[in-house]
């Protein structure tokens, strides 16, 4: 088999200038934290290949530029995607506020059944802190988004964000094969797959079943 | 009696277009008997050099004969007019002056032709036809194109046969009098005008200061190409009519006989959002004083009013690793940020971009001063800027071009990046926007 992957996932990340959204990506990819990380010009992408209920899930995630200016640029990105993570900066109350405008360009821009999330990073700066836990909270359940506070320094729900995204996507995937491709239709896979789900594929072992 | 009054018609009222056989078909106000009479339609002017329409019943001119009226609804034209001059008046003329239809050009509103252009018909006031004349001989449209001389006109949107007059009123003749000698549209086609409005609509603000620049080319320089022109008031019309029709998917028409209601709901392109910081309140401003109303922590009121700065955000993380800027309070940055803030007032128009910075670093880096750095730092802006513009437009070029070197250098891979949805060249934007800035290590980018 040459591929080393049962899926490919695309995701994005955006939000304002400064939020942190390449130190998500970079904590989430290498396992690091730089404070003084450099801009992110135009796109840049970072792949982590992720284990996901016995599947090879490969990510491969886009970090775009926040500023304005590059929206052209940024913009073509969003239609491939698959997931996209909006992230904010809990020290900074504009770059909260604005998460109405990235729904908005996602609207615009996405295609409609795209995964979601929402992410207020920096909340290991407390001291620092203008949004609180629950505006974000009341914001995700106005968009029915799904919503986690994460620090890239702490590495702080990062893995957690990634995977729960990753998860829904799996998830939303699987529902619409099976929607195009009736258990009837199908032989000895169908089956297997049952039995998968019957013992919580939580384990390697339940991946070696199936492999 | 009757020879003053011959002398009246050319005196006081000059003739400006005459046109025979028009029949009075319906007039407001007139008795039965007054209509489907012949009679000659015509464009005055009179002492006062006020225009008007007019129409003269041939009675007034063969009064005295009623079987040569019989023959004349069918007979050449010419001949009578030449009877009006040549004085063969009655002492019914008065009578017959007084059936006379006079339509005052500045109270025009509307005029239609319908008909096959045989029938014409005028109101001065919205909704309602007043006369209706009906052109035995030809039709009606030299009558229109002569009318077209003295009003100024611009055909409805619903309907090609209905002219509305645009310039009802002395204000906006003389505006637009000084707008077609200013003749700002200098190829003068109905397209550049129709340009000029679709352009407006999608960057009003570029658009209106290219215009002004081309009034202020008038103003200050003179227009070389005066003579030879459309009328540009005709321009403006042909263009409300188009721009009238791109707003009919928003605009919903209720439809009467003589009139419709227009509603209309023009869609305007999304606005902008422009990210801005809440301003520092009043409250907090206060709170920010002591008894005796000195700011207690002047740093902290700075970084509250230039809060959020994108070159604040963009200098602390530009070459940090390189140890010129590198460690905390490195005043390095503070030279970096004060010069790319410079930048921002010296050229206002671009603003901060972010790139900036990494082009901005090496130079200061390399001078050491900070007066040199914003110079040099001006000089290199003035090659690159268009990669830094706010449609991007300089960019969009530089990867167009260099996917069709691509496609000439190596039509294999042009194949593949194409087929990957990355024909727009998209991933190399950074190593154009910042010449490569970020792809090579320090020691490489200073030599």
């Amino acid at each position: 088999m040459a591929k080393t992957y049962d899926y490919l996932f695309k995701l994005l990340l955006i939000g304002d200038s400064g939020v942190g959204k390449t130190s998500i990506l970079f904590r989430f990819s290498e396992d690091a934290f730089n404070i003084s990380f450099i801009s992110t010009i135009g796109i840049d992408f970072k792949i982590r290949t992720i284990d996901l209920d016995g599947k090879k899930v490969k990510l491969q995630i886009w970090d775009t530029a926040g500023q304005e200016r590059f929206r052209t640029i940024t913009t073509a990105y969003y239609r491939g995607s698959m997931g996209i993570m909006l992230v904010y900066d809990v020290t900074n109350e504009k770059s909260f506020e604005n998460i109405k405008n990235w729904i908005r360009n996602i609207e615009e821009n996405a295609s409609a059944d795209v995964e979601k999330m929402i992410l207020g990073n920096k909340c290991d700066l407390d001291a620092k802190r203008q949004v609180s836990k629950e505006q974000g909270e009341k914001l995700a359940i106005e968009y029915q988004i799904k919503f986690v506070e994460t620090s890239a320094k702490d590495s702080l729900n990062v893995e957690y964000a990634f995977y729960t995204l990753a998860r829904d996507i799996k998830a939303k995937m699987e529902k619409k094969q099976e929607a195009s491709n009736p258990p009837g239709n199908r032989s000895g896979v169908h089956t297997l797959n049952d039995t998968d789900r019957k013992r919580q594929p939580t384990s390697w072992l339940a991946r070696c079943s199936v492999l | 009696m009757s020879s003053s009054s011959v002398e009246d018609i050319p005196e006081q009222c000059r003739d400006l277009f005459t046109q025979d056989g028009v029949l009075l078909k319906a007039c407001m106000g007139r008795s039965i008997s007054d209509l489907n009479s012949i009679g000659m339609l015509c464009i005055v002017q009179n002492t006062d050099s006020s225009k008007c329409i007019e129409w003269r019943p041939n009675d007034l001119i063969t009064i005295d004969s009623d079987t040569q009226d019989q023959e004349w609804a069918v007979v050449n034209t010419i001949g009578r007019r030449q009877r009006t001059l040549s004085g063969n008046m009655t002492s019914d003329y008065a009578a017959a002056r007084a059936r006379i239809i006079r339509i005052p050009i500045r109270d025009l509103k509307t005029f239609k032709c319908s008909r096959n252009n045989q029938q014409m018909q005028f109101s001065t006031k919205p909704g309602v036809w007043h006369n209706t004349f009906y052109f035995q001989h030809g039709n009606a449209e030299i009558f229109v194109s002569n009318l077209k001389n003295h009003v100024k006109t611009a055909k409805t949107r619903h309907d090609r046969n209905t002219y509305v007059v645009v310039e009802p009123n002395l204000e906006s003749q003389e505006l637009n009098r000084s707008f077609a000698e200013l003749d700002i549209f200098t190829e003068n086609t109905t397209d550049v005008v129709w340009n000029f409005v679709s352009n407006f609509k999608q960057r009003p603000y570029a658009t209106t200061m290219e215009a002004f620049s081309k009034l202020n080319d008038i103003v200050y320089y003179g227009n070389e190409t005066m003579n030879g022109k459309r009328d540009v008031s005709e321009e403006v019309a042909d263009l409300l009519t188009k721009s009238m029709s791109a707003l009919e998917d928003a605009t919903s028409v209720t439809r009467s006989d003589e009139y419709e209601v227009i509603n209309v709901k023009p869609t305007l392109p999304p606005r902008p959002c422009i990210p801005r910081g809440t301003p520092l309140s009043t409250e907090k401003w206060e709170g920010l004083h002591d008894t005796e109303g000195r700011i207690t922590e002047v740093e902290g009121v700075k970084q509250l009013i230039f809060r959020g700065s994108l070159v604040e955000k963009d200098v602390n993380r530009t070459d940090r690793t390189h140890p010129f800027f590198a460690g905390d309070n490195n005043p390095n940055l503070i030279v970096l940020q004060d010069i790319l803030m410079t930048y921002v007032m010296y050229n206002f128009d671009l603003g901060y971009v972010q790139g900036m910075s990494d082009i901005l670093a090496p130079l200061l880096l390399l001078l050491g001063n900070e007066v040199d750095s914003f110079w040099c730092f001006v000089g290199f802006m003035d090659k690159i800027a268009s990669n830094f513009d706010m449609d991007q437009a300089g960019m969009k070029q530089q990867l167009l071009n260099l996917q069709l070197l691509l496609t000439f250098a190596s039509p294999e891979l042009a194949r593949h990046v194409a087929s990957k949805d990355s024909g727009n060249m998209y991933f190399c934007f950074r190593w154009l926007l910042v010449w490569f800035k970020r792809e090579f290590s320090h020691a490489d980018i200073m030599r």
